[in-house]
């Protein structure tokens, strides 16, 4: 009886293995494949849809690839894996860090296989072009948005702030906390208190903003720089009534971010527009390869969104 | 039914059970992806396990001895980060290597002497440490990447020393076989010698089957168990600063949830929790396989989603496999 356990175990493990062979096809396709921090956290799904839209429409293979959670190096090894398997005719790369990935975007174009570079770029690498924002304009971004926040706190905004990063060690992150620092360091009746929330779990995450804003009574103003942190605050300044003393801006057009937006409990949210990150740099890869078209760099615009626009928002994203 | 032990009488030993799992695995996945079988993908893979092989060994000491280090993946990014900076700071690399070794040890030292002498479980000593490691690393490299790479892409001077620490991370023997993995065969070899040939590894495993025989046996319990956090942290500074070897980099984000593969390889190789059983052997095939899953799922094209729910169940098969032939040898002999 357990022997059959362990038969039909690993028979059912085979079926799962083949049934994923069964819907890639014919070797005769072109395949890419965009190499992300981590498949799995939700502001990479547009993302996904975004290269599956592109395959769909110009008849290629493309998969999102990564390791969960986020390594450079099984980042940088499920890529290898599979160039040495010659099974990539074109590949997108979302670096983890850049010091990292650049002597292996360079390698890969040295050995003539296409590199893109998708969400943040890496501009001495010898990549083709990129699609998102490059690391001077996330700082922008960030110091945008923290500008607009700070505005809505009057002409001479007085009080404590803060920062919430979940990675204050990861390169884009860090490039958005520097625009926020820079946007406050403007108003010097703003107090920086620190950057909090440096954690993935969303429980510990809402932990530490509940310990912030209790034992800083003076807050006035937040600001989150990640899809963990994002919706983590907007709970709590929600489950302990404070949106109106504490303002508030985020990051990533999740569906739960969005609808703290029209609740009121965010009040400005920044996309940088996975979907086309995914679709423009796929496309970028065959128009390439197919037609011989060299691919032009796309410093995707990000996306806002406040209670002025919300609505319309929430229709393009298909919430209700 | 499925295989018949009385006709592997000539091949019966513990392991028997998870090398048979390893290559029905590979023999799988080469038939679904043929070129999963190259050789070309076998010596990737056998790169793609070595540092988590290195870190295993250690953990196969320590689990053997009754221990348990929930600190290494910290440790291994604290390691890294102070050879790095060591490096970019004007020392040798060569220098910086053996100095990130000797703190290596001087991490496991803290570890074992709180333990054994301390009297506080390992497993508690090390969940602190592992965030004592971490915040100490986090504190020193300011949450900033620091690259150790020579030339255009890094700030250490080009030298003979820096050549000889990137070739060991990068380089490949008869331009072929990565040298990662000959470390690593070249420590597990080390180690199995230890562990099998030596007093101290006899020590060990009799620490791990009952400490109250072996302090009446004169064993010295405290010292050997230290002795086997010691090793351990030689090990992960030696697989910490191979990785920097290797990627040119150290960043906040490395080293996190290794002690959880390194486990990992370890309990499906065969070692007990309880202590007192297991080897080393049996901690190579099973770094193996996790190897070989992550490297054929990735082949074959199944999503990192079907992944994630593949490995727990193949590793639990695996294991299962295992349990199931030593039982029957056991009862054989």
């Amino acid at each position: 009886m357990k022997n059959y356990f362990l038969v039909l175990g690993i028979v059912l493990i085979a079926a799962v293995m083949m049934s994923s062979v069964l819907f890639v096809g014919g070797q005769s396709t072109l395949q890419f494949y965009l190499s992300f921090h981590d498949p799995t956290v939700d502001w990479g799904q547009p993302m996904k849809t975004g290269l599956a839209d592109a395959a769909k429409e110009f008849g290629f293979k493309a998969e999102m690839i990564g390791p969960t959670p986020m390594d450079a190096v099984k980042q940088l090894e499920q890529i290898k894996t599979l160039v040495d398997a010659g099974m990539v005719d074109g590949i997108g790369i979302a670096p983890l860090d850049a010091k990292t990935f650049l002597p292996y975007i360079d390698e890969l174009m040295d050995k003539g296989i296409p590199v893109v570079t998708v969400t943040s770029d890496i501009p001495e690498s010898k990549r083709l072009a990129t699609y998102g924002q490059t690391f001077e304009s996330l700082e922008k971004i960030s110091y945008d948005q923290a500008k607009m926040l700070i505005k809505t706190l009057g002409p001479d905004p007085k009080g404590d702030v803060a920062i919430l990063n979940v990675l204050p060690d990861l390169e884009g992150l860090i490039m958005r906390e520097n625009g926020t620092k820079r946007a406050i360091a403007e108003y010097p009746g703003l107090n920086l208190l620190g950057t909090y929330g440096s954690t993935i779990d969303f429980d510990k995450c809402y932990a530490d903003i509940e310990a912030l804003v209790s034992v800083n009574p003076n807050i006035v103003a937040i600001f989150a720089e990640d899809a963990t942190t994002t919706p983590s605050l907007a709970r709590v300044l929600r489950d302990k009534n404070l949106n109106d003393k504490i303002k508030s801006s985020g990051y990533d057009m999740t569906e739960e971010s969005l609808l703290f937006v029209k609740s009121g409990n965010l009040d400005i949210l920044v996309g940088q527009n996975p979907y086309a990150q995914g679709y423009l740099s796929m496309r970028a890869l065959y128009e390439y390869i197919v037609d011989g078209k060299k691919p032009v760099s796309v410093d995707v615009e990000p996306e806002y969104a406040d209670k002025s626009n919300i609505d319309k928002v929430l229709e393009a994203y298909g919430i209700k | 039914m499925f295989f018949n032990v009385n006709k592997l009488k000539k091949f019966r030993f513990r392991e028997l059970g998870i090398l048979v799992a390893f290559i029905i695995l590979c023999i799988m996945f080469t038939i679904i992806e043929p070129r999963f079988g190259t050789l070309v993908n076998f010596l990737n893979l056998g790169r793609q396990i070595s540092i988590i092989g290195i870190l295993a060994i250690g953990m196969t000491f320590l689990i053997i001895g009754g221990n348990l280090d929930l600190s290494i993946g910290s440790m291994f990014a604290f390691t890294s980060t102070i050879t790095a900076i060591m490096m970019v700071n004007g020392i040798n690399p060569i220098i910086a290597l053996l100095l990130g070794l000797i703190l290596g040890g001087i991490c496991g030292f803290i570890n074992g002497v709180l333990t054994t002498f301390g009297r506080i479980p390992s497993f508690v000593v090390t969940l602190g440490m592992l965030n004592v490691y971490r915040g100490a690393q986090l504190i020193i490299i300011g949450a900033i990447p620091i690259n150790v790479a020579v030339g255009v892409y890094g700030n250490v001077q080009s030298s003979k020393s820096a050549d000889i620490f990137f070739f060991l991370g990068k380089g490949r023997l008869f331009d072929m076989i990565p040298m990662l993995f000959i470390i690593f065969l070249t420590l597990w070899l080390a180690g199995y010698i230890i562990l099998r040939k030596t007093a101290f590894g006899f020590h060990t495993y009799a620490i791990g089957g009952s400490p109250e025989a072996s302090y009446a046996a004169g064993i010295n319990c405290k010292w050997v168990q230290t002795g086997g956090f010691i090793l351990t942290g030689v090990l992960v500074a030696a697989a910490s600063i191979l990785q920097l070897a290797y990627l040119g980099t150290v960043t906040g984000r490395i080293g996190v949830g290794y002690e959880l593969e390194a486990i990992a390889a370890t309990i499906i190789g065969g070692t007990s929790f309880s202590g007192g059983v297991g080897t080393l052997a049996g901690t190579l095939i099973g770094a193996a396989i996790m190897g070989a899953l992550r490297n054929g799922l990735v082949l074959v094209g199944v999503s990192t989603f079907w992944q994630i729910l593949t490995m727990g169940i193949v590793i639990i098969l695996a294991v299962a496999l295992d349990v199931r032939t030593t039982r029957k040898i056991k009862l054989e002999n």
